[in-house]
């Protein structure tokens, strides 16, 4: 039995990887690793921006999630509350969608011309330094909701300290503050940076060539899925070696800050020019994340409003049932996972836990893939079609590509939980169930609730796997958004948007509320 | 957690007693097109013939290589793509099979149809140039391998090169002329560009409009679109530039197709040839005509108020098989010259 409890964390490791081996396995069968139809300077033209929009995506991503992070979490200013809500909505956004906002309300004859009263004026931004820009407006939350909550436990202890030791409120936040939250910090920029990597719609759209449009150039332009499939293997091999080089880094970086055995600190108040200073702050990356594409999507609400099809909540309707019960099985595996790892841990366990992650790097369609050749594989092994086309398969591609979108959030929970913890359960012999629902679980709650969120948020505007593998006629308002968007009417595509970003806000709410928070 | 396995498999299960409570009424289509004028069609398709259609949209080539992996296994009756490309592709792999039918002859013209009538084009979009009546007339204007033509220097606009439009459009120019003179076309065209490739069709048209370049090369039925919008800018944007239809005195304006076939392993094959006759009846083109402004494939229908305004035109009437033959040649071409 105990030993059985090793397997645990391993085995959920390699389940949730089933489909990228099944990649693998497709890949060494074919036995060629060539690209053919690739030259080096065009691979090496690939990596190149590839790097760039990463390396620039982390820049832009850190500094709007941890300043809004640290703001919220810490400190109480004019419109505090509602910034904590608006900080997290740019995530319910497709970033395509931000995309194509921005160039409606830049473009010639745009938005902004129209308010200026400038009918020449227009901004190019279909450039690389854009793709930056909307990549980071629409990733930035990861880092924001996550560090929120390792600011906002800090324990009062802490604070005191940094007030005895007489440090100014810069050095504070730098050798203090920011290594606590460094865990919390780090996956979520993981998280951006590896749905920067993965993303195709606004690269393609802004006619910048990546690693990723490179994988669809291969499969969609020469026909060869095998070409993409190699493309991605190189990727996930490169993915696989940066994990294992961050847990060396994060390995050094380890704190624990006893946080539920102390007092949280309270806000400061913030009065006078900091008030004024702190909420223009805040005013600014609101309105450029979020304020202006909602504007943009509301103006052209406006423009079509009574063409307002009510069909649209039909959509709305089968997301959150798909998405409800998807996200609730992913994060109690995430949970699981990190469980069995933190009580039975072994190689094996560390292994697999990086291979879980891998689905979160690879384009959406291509974990897809993966899934019908698994799927296909085991209906033809079983003689009937059991799962093609099912549901099983869908929230199976969604557990292999959105698993490290939760798992983060939960690896950092159990990271503020004070070994003592685990080793006072044990002495009182508390028995394995009890000692997860009495105690793990409850001191769990907040990380499991923002993990919850974000899968919630990941799989509400999820696309290319549910275009791929959903069950006939069963359309989310992600694809319906698709569908209108690509058809290059963009104004029809701010109702189902502006319900999308609608339910988030809702779910942010609630989530921040006394009713789901409980005492805390 | 155990609710949520169990409230799954209740819906498998009872998806799996839908489809089969319907299995010899229904029909199972993959679609790359996503208009809410298909939708409207299949609508009336279901209330004409009682057959259910099922549909799942995606992209072409996601479609074509599920049909692929799925094999026999496939629940898919039909296949329809919105160009010839990866129609013609699907039958390259062996994944359609040939249909007999009286009706689909009659309605679809010979080179709108594959000779061994495994897919049927549906309805035509012309790739066609869109220009600034200030900058440039018409009378400058001849076929598409002008283009390359040094006085269009720093004039010229059109999306990536891995557009299926743009693919398909190389790949007509490939049959026609040859492989050489269509790198050479490509080659100028690069060199022609007001900027590096981006942005959607829509995208094309706003920046001639703004003056960034002279003259794009765009699907005729965007136009009809921003003509028709909601939004008063677009409007104002298209009536500010002029159509123009290239090869006139030459082989003609290119045109793409979407198209159907019906699949190699369809279970309910003769629901999806009635589908198939459906969506190439008069009832049904005239609303894939009014409805996107695209050409009707059925010469029996008329094109839409909007489209009419554009004018008659020669088109290119090269059977659409050779320009899915030369579809990865194309893009073999487009790379070569750095189109990218």
């Amino acid at each position: 039995m105990q030993k059985l409890k090793y397997a645990l964390a391993p085995s959920l490791g390699l389940l949730i990887a089933l489909p990228i081996f099944a990649l693998f396995i497709y890949f060494m069968i074919q036995g060629n690793v060539s690209v053919a139809n690739f030259h080096a300077s065009e691979l090496l033209l690939y990596a190149k921006n590839t790097l760039f929009i990463l390396l620039g995506a982390a820049f832009l991503v850190l500094l709007l999630g941890i300043s809004t992070a640290f703001m919220s979490a810490r400190f109480e200013y004019t419109g505090s509350r509602f910034f904590t809500l608006a900080f997290v909505l740019p995530l319910s956004f497709p970033a395509y969608i931000i995309g194509y906002t921005y160039v409606g309300f830049f473009e010639f004859h745009g938005i902004l011309s129209t308010l200026l009263g400038l009918p020449k004026f227009k901004l190019d931004i279909l450039t690389i330094y854009g793709v930056i820009a909307i990549l980071s407006f629409a990733m930035f939350p990861y880092v924001y909701i996550l560090a929120r909550v390792s600011f906002a436990s800090i324990s009062s202890t802490v604070v005191e300290l940094v007030s005895l030791k007489q440090l100014s409120p810069l050095k504070a936040f730098w050798s203090v503050y920011l290594p606590l939250a460094y865990p919390a910090i780090f996956a979520g920029l993981v998280l951006s940076l590896m749905e920067v990597l993965s993303d195709y719609g606004t690269v393609a759209y802004f006619g910048v060539d990546t690693f990723s449009v490179g994988i669809f150039k291969s499969w969609f332009g020469y026909g060869n899925l095998k070409e993409a499939i190699n493309l991605s293997m190189m990727l996930l091999v490169v993915v696989f070696g940066l994990m294992f080089g961050e847990a060396r880094l994060r390995a050094k970086f380890r704190f624990i800050s006893s946080t539920h055995s102390a007092k949280k600190a309270a806000k400061i108040k913030l009065k006078g020019w900091r008030n004024v200073m702190i909420f223009m702050l805040s005013l600014l990356i609101a309105t450029v994340t979020l304020f202006i594409p909602l504007g943009v999507l509301l103006y052209w609400f406006y423009l079509d409003f009574h063409t307002l099809e009510w069909e649209t909540f039909g959509y709305l309707y089968r997301t959150l049932s798909l998405n409800g019960i998807s996200s609730l099985c992913i994060i109690a595996l995430a949970f699981m996972m990190v469980y069995a790892s933190r009580f039975y841990p072994s190689r094996w366990g560390v292994l697999s836990q990086k291979l879980s992650m891998l689905g979160y790097s690879i384009p959406g369609a291509i974990v897809g893939i993966g899934i019908l050749l698994l799927t296909n594989f085991i209906d033809q092994s079983l003689g009937k079609v059991v799962l093609g086309g099912s549901f099983v398969a869908l929230v199976f591609a969604y557990l292999t590509r959105y698993f490290a979108a939760s798992i983060g959030s939960v690896e950092n929970g159990f990271s503020k939980i004070d070994k003592s913890i685990d080793d006072a359960t044990k002495v009182f012999g508390t028995d394995e169930f009890e000692r997860i629902f009495r105690v793990y679980l409850p001191l769990m709650r907040p990380y499991l609730l923002s993990g919850f969120l974000i899968l919630y948020i990941d799989l509400a505007k999820e696309l290319p796997a549910t275009l791929l593998l959903r069950p006939f006629n069963y359309d989310t308002i992600a694809i319906r958004i698709y569908e209108l968007a690509s058809n290059e009417i963009l104004y029809k595509s701010a109702f189902p948007s502006l319900l999308l970003v609608g339910t988030t806000a809702i779910a942010v709410l609630l989530l921040n509320s006394k009713f789901v928070r409980g005492r805390r | 957690m155990k609710r949520g396995i169990s409230f799954l498999q209740m819906i498998v299960g009872l998806s799996l007693a839908v489809s089969m409570a319907f299995a010899s009424t229904e029909v199972n289509v993959y679609s790359h097109r996503h208009y809410d004028s298909d939708k409207a069609l299949f609508k009336a398709f279901e209330e004409k013939s009682g057959i259910k259609v099922n549909v799942i949209t995606a992209k072409a080539e996601e479609l074509v290589s599920k049909l692929k992996i799925e094999g026999a296994n496939s629940p898919a009756d039909m296949l329809i793509t919105s160009d010839i490309g990866n129609l013609y592709e699907a039958k390259e792999e062996g994944l359609l099979q040939k249909i007999d039918s009286k009706v689909l002859s009659a309605n679809i013209p010979a080179h709108l149809r594959d000779a061994d009538n495994e897919w049927f084009g549906l309805t035509k979009r012309a790739r066609i140039f869109v220009y600034n009546p200030e900058k440039l007339s018409e009378k400058e204007l001849g076929s598409y391998l002008d283009l390359s033509d040094p006085k269009f220097k720093g004039k010229i606009l059109t999306r990536s090169s891995s557009a299926a439009y743009n693919k398909s459009l190389l790949a007509s120019i490939i049959a026609n002329h040859g492989e050489a003179k269509a790198l050479e076309f490509a080659k100028g065209l690069v060199a022609n560009l007001a900027r590096e490739p981006k942005g959607n069709d829509r995208d094309q048209i706003k920046a001639v409009a703004s003056g960034e370049g002279d003259l794009a090369i765009v699907n005729t039925y965007y136009l009809g679109v921003m003509l028709n919008s909601k939004d008063p800018k677009d409007v104002e944007v298209a009536k500010s530039v002029k159509l123009y239809f290239p090869a006139q005195n030459a082989e003609g304006a290119h045109i793409n197709i979407s198209g159907a076939g019906v699949t190699k392993y369809a279970k309910n094959k003769e629901n999806a040839m009635k589908l198939i006759e459906f969506l190439s009846s008069v009832e049904a083109q005239t609303l894939f005509a009014e409805a996107n402004h695209e050409y009707p494939a059925n010469p029996a229908v008329k094109a839409s108020g909007t489209v009419a305004t554009f004018g008659a035109f020669k088109e290119d009437t090269l059977p659409l098989s050779e320009v899915g033959k030369y579809n990865k040649k194309a893009v073999e071409v487009a790379t070569k010259a750095n189109w990218r």
